[in-house]
């Protein structure tokens, strides 16, 4: 709540008013940014995990060589966006410090613990330091002190020791190599850690321990580099990333390391979920007393720890949520107890008394149907419930209990009786493959482009009355820029209620429409260029396609699309309706287009026709054998197309690995016009070595 | 008839897995791997192209090479006609989902499973994509009148079809 207000006070002032102040003195908390659009958490080694602490949306660069600065108590990095170095404040503000580092980029870096300088490495390079003391002369100013004829090892960040100066970073081959910036030919290699691997992420703690974080698996091993023979212990995992730094006040102590013994919700902190919040927690008194098959316990609310399975798992909703009419929730428990629910009928963000919907219900273990009323006048759209499990009476929508769970449902309340359609299943994924390479014929590892997503419409009577586009891009193995779009078949521009479309990435209104202007057909841009969001990360080609390549996903999105009154149900096409890449404007693609074709290149599942934006000459170049006349469109010579539309949440191929030999049912499938070897894209059909996998 | 089970038991283990997450899969594939493990993490660092799978050599078709029947779409799914005709008129809320399991009493459904989501009064029919290798779907139909039970109707593939008849 508090970081609310500071944060609303912060972007009510322009970036250069806003009162800059420094972090806390030494936190024991570190950093670490990740993702091509940055976003910082906040790490707590000793319990093994990490929050997110600055807004979604404070940024739209990436962020890479994090360091705390324990002579200011500013975080700074090198940003993309600005080119430049950035100090950063408490309110996570940027100012740009005006380095002269011209157009080179960092990933590695950190302040050195014995005077106010930046060290920043790129392999190739060497070794430069950067003075931070504005009341230096030389501030702001780079200078090499270690060129790249003398050291260049491989290594994705580095972090220095707070008693002795020295820097320290892993190499890929798991070398611990100590850098000593004073007398910079000093560089010696302690030995090998045991571990491989790319470490994006160096601290150090107070007790002269250094913990590295490997980019892939997002496991972190703890090193004290004063043994005779250095070697990796694992200490946490937390989640992967392909782009990842961090960066921690090396003075601080690990606090002591606790287990977490409390279950917390989810729903946002204006509900009262966070320990701030006096948020509903509930103790482990008797862990075998929980809602659903599972509970999991946490520190805190917002966290991301190793164990992300979700444990909201004890209600179902057996019918939909109407204004005016009553609806059925399914209860699962697993011992006798009481249940208390409450939702927001009002959608002011809170749990009021009033909105109390289950009180003090005694359950025994099993399920339960139980009849909530919608009242008329709730607020129709998006809300939040919350279920409570427990023996003890009385409970609030706040506060703690010493036994139970507490689970938090997004819902949606609605005006009136919908008929909803999914796919390929509510709450589930397809995947779309494409090949970008078009017209030529690709490598047919089937990831150039790897859209996970899933498809609702939602109809009154005849009436249509929306469409909602929600997935994540999982594998980008391509360099060429592309934009994904979905075409709502059968739909005009004109049917589409733009002013109340809602259009997040990454849970952030981008601030335009997706709904592409000046075409007659209703074509939603999901995102004009993917490597906006996406990014291979350190010591990668591409986004999650190659082996040790692994990362979270960068990319997520949800479109909802209204459509303007008296729109017949029938207009709408069939699922999947027609999605497709573009190239982005202003990026070249292969030869056969000669400039960058931008908009009029397109690439559509296969017998799928482009859309106006498509210049029909592109046709028949290549290896194209597209033939319009007769409806056969985006296919090979041998009737192959260039993108793939799976029911599943499908793995897909390694780079460069043909789809035959990461599916080997899949030919025979095809063959077969689709009557044989049906299920030849499930995981275990698959072989999981040609797999990619984090 | 049989391996149509199968298959439905198969796909609900292959999504509980998934759940799991972690590198499980590909069980029971004694073919001899390719080669490609030290292939494609080279092949990541550097700019040459990787080279070709072993298998290549074995004298199977690449996908480049694969002919494909021209109308054939490879689309994944299937239509499935939905007719819902209530034995006795009732307002009630129909679920069609792909993930359930069954005790002697009752069946338990996932309903983030579902297809379909709607309320029904009285006949209605819907036209569903499903999955080609989805062989069973339940119905389920909760009358808003909670003393009334719900009614449960199953649909498997190698008997009804492309055709499911919602009681």
């Amino acid at each position: 709540m508090k970081l609310k207000t500071t944060l609303a006070a912060t972007l009510a002032l322009t970036g250069a008013q806003a009162l800059a102040s420094p972090f806390t003195n030494c936190p024991s908390e570190g950093f670490l940014v990740q993702d091509q659009v940055a976003r910082l958490y906040g790490v707590n080694l000793a319990g093994g995990f990490q929050r997110e602490i600055a807004p979604a949306g404070w940024t739209s660069s990436k962020l890479n060589a994090l360091a705390f600065n324990s002579f200011d108590n500013y975080l700074y990095a090198y940003s993309y966006g600005h080119g430049d170095i950035v100090k950063i404040d408490s309110n996570f503000t940027m100012t740009p410090i005006g380095s002269d580092l011209g157009g080179l980029s960092f990933y590695v870096g950190d302040v050195s613990t014995t005077e106010n300088a930046l060290y920043l490495y790129r392999k190739g390079k060497g070794i430069y330091r950067v003075s931070l003391d504005e009341s230096d002369k030389e501030f702001a100013q780079s200078k090499l002190i270690k060129n790249s004829a003398s050291f260049a090892p491989a290594i994705f960040d580095l972090a220095f020791h707070p008693n002795d100066g020295k820097a320290y970073a892993v190499d890929r081959n798991g070398v611990l190599i100590q850098i000593d910036t004073a007398k910079p030919g000093n560089s010696a290699e302690l030995g090998n850690i045991g571990q491989p691997g790319t470490f994006g992420a160096a601290y150090f703690d107070a007790s002269g321990y250094l913990y590295v974080s490997r980019n892939n698996d997002g496991h972190v091993f703890r090193i004290d580099v004063s043994a005779a023979t250095p070697t990796a212990e694992l200490f946490f995992v937390g989640p992967a990333s392909s782009n990842n730094d961090g960066a921690r006040c090396a003075f601080a102590p690990l606090s002591s390391r606790e287990v977490p013994a409390t279950d917390f919700g989810r729903a946002p902190d204006s509900y009262g979920t966070s320990l701030n919040a006096n948020g509903a927690r509930h103790g482990a008194a008797d862990p075998q007393l929980h809602l659903g098959k599972i509970v999991s316990y946490e520190a805190d609310a917002f966290l991301v720890s190793i164990d992300a399975l979700s444990d909201d798992d004890g209600v179902q909703f057996l019918t939909d949520l109407q204004t005016g009419n009553p609806a059925q929730l399914q209860i699962n428990a697993s011992g006798s107890g009481l249940v208390s629910a409450w939702m927001d009928f009002n959608g002011n963000g809170q749990f009021e008394n009033s909105e109390v919907v289950i009180s003090d219900l005694g359950v025994t273990a099993g399920s339960q149907r139980v009849a909530i009323d919608v009242p008329q006048n709730s607020k129709t759209g998006e809300t939040w419930l919350r279920v409570r499990f427990s023996t003890t009476p009385g409970l609030e929508p706040t506060g703690g209990a010493a036994d139970g769970e507490v689970e938090d449902y997004a819902v949606n309340i609605n005006d009136g009786a919908l008929t909803q359609e999914f796919y390929p299943r509510k709450n589930g994924f397809a995947t779309l493959a494409f090949e970008d390479n078009w017209p030529l014929t690709g490598d047919y590892d089937m990831n150039d482009v790897v859209v996970r997503y899933r498809l609702s419409k939602s109809t009154a009577g005849e009436s249509l009355r929306a469409v909602t586009i929600e997935g994540e891009v999982v594998a980008m193995g391509a360099s060429y820029h592309n934009g994904f779009a979905m075409r709502l078949s059968g739909l005009r521009s004109s049917m589409i209620d733009e002013a109340n479309i809602s259009y997040t990435i990454n849970g952030v209104d981008p601030g335009f429409s997706p709904l592409e202007p000046g075409r007659d057909d209703a074509i939603i841009i999901v995102a004009e260029d993917l490597q906006d969001f996406t990014t291979p990360g350190e010591n990668c080609k591409y986004y999650r396609t190659e082996q040790g390549c692994g990362s979270s996903v960068q990319m997520s999105f949800k479109i909802t699309v209204p459509m303007v009154n008296g729109v017949s149900a029938n207009s709408l096409g069939d699922f999947p309706f027609d999605p497709f890449i573009f190239a982005t404007p202003g990026f070249e693609r292969s030869y056969v287009f000669g400039e960058a074709p931008g908009r009029r290149f397109e690439v559509h599942l296969k017998n799928q026709a482009p859309t106006e934006a498509f210049q029909a000459n592109f046709f028949g170049r290549g290896d194209d054998a597209s033939e319009p006349a007769s409806g056969s469109y985006f296919v090979n010579a041998n009737g192959m197309p260039w993108a793939l539309n799976i029911p599943y949440e499908w793995k897909h191929p390694l780079e460069y690995m043909d789809i035959t030999y990461a599916y080997p049912e899949f030919h025979d499938h095809v063959r077969s016009k689709g009557n044989k070897n049906l299920d030849w894209y499930l995981e275990s059909k698959g072989r999981a070595k040609n797999l990619f996998s984090n | 008839m049989k391996t149509t089970m199968r298959l439905s038991l198969i796909t609900a283990a292959a999504l509980l897995t998934a759940c799991g997450g972690g590198g499980g899969g590909g069980g029971g594939d004694s073919a001899p791997a390719a080669a490609d493990t030290s292939a494609t993490a080279s092949a990541a660092t550097t700019e040459t192209s990787a080279p070709e799978p072993a298998e290549a050599q074995q004298g199977d078709v690449t996908t480049a090479e694969l002919l494909v029947e021209r109308g054939y779409t490879l689309a994944q799914e299937f239509p499935l006609q939905v007719a819902v005709d209530p034995s006795e008129a009732q307002a009630s809320y129909l679920s069609i989902c792909t993930e359930f399991d069954a005790d002697a009493t009752t069946y338990g459904i996932n309903y983030d499973s579902c297809l379909l989501r709607t309320a029904v009064d009285g006949p209605a029919a819907f036209e569903l994509l499903v999955p080609n290798a989805v062989s069973e779907l339940i119905a389920v139909r909760w009358p808003y009148d909670t003393s009334a039970e719900p009614v449960f109707t199953l649909w498997q593939r190698s008997v009804a079809g492309d055709s499911f008849n919602v009681n």
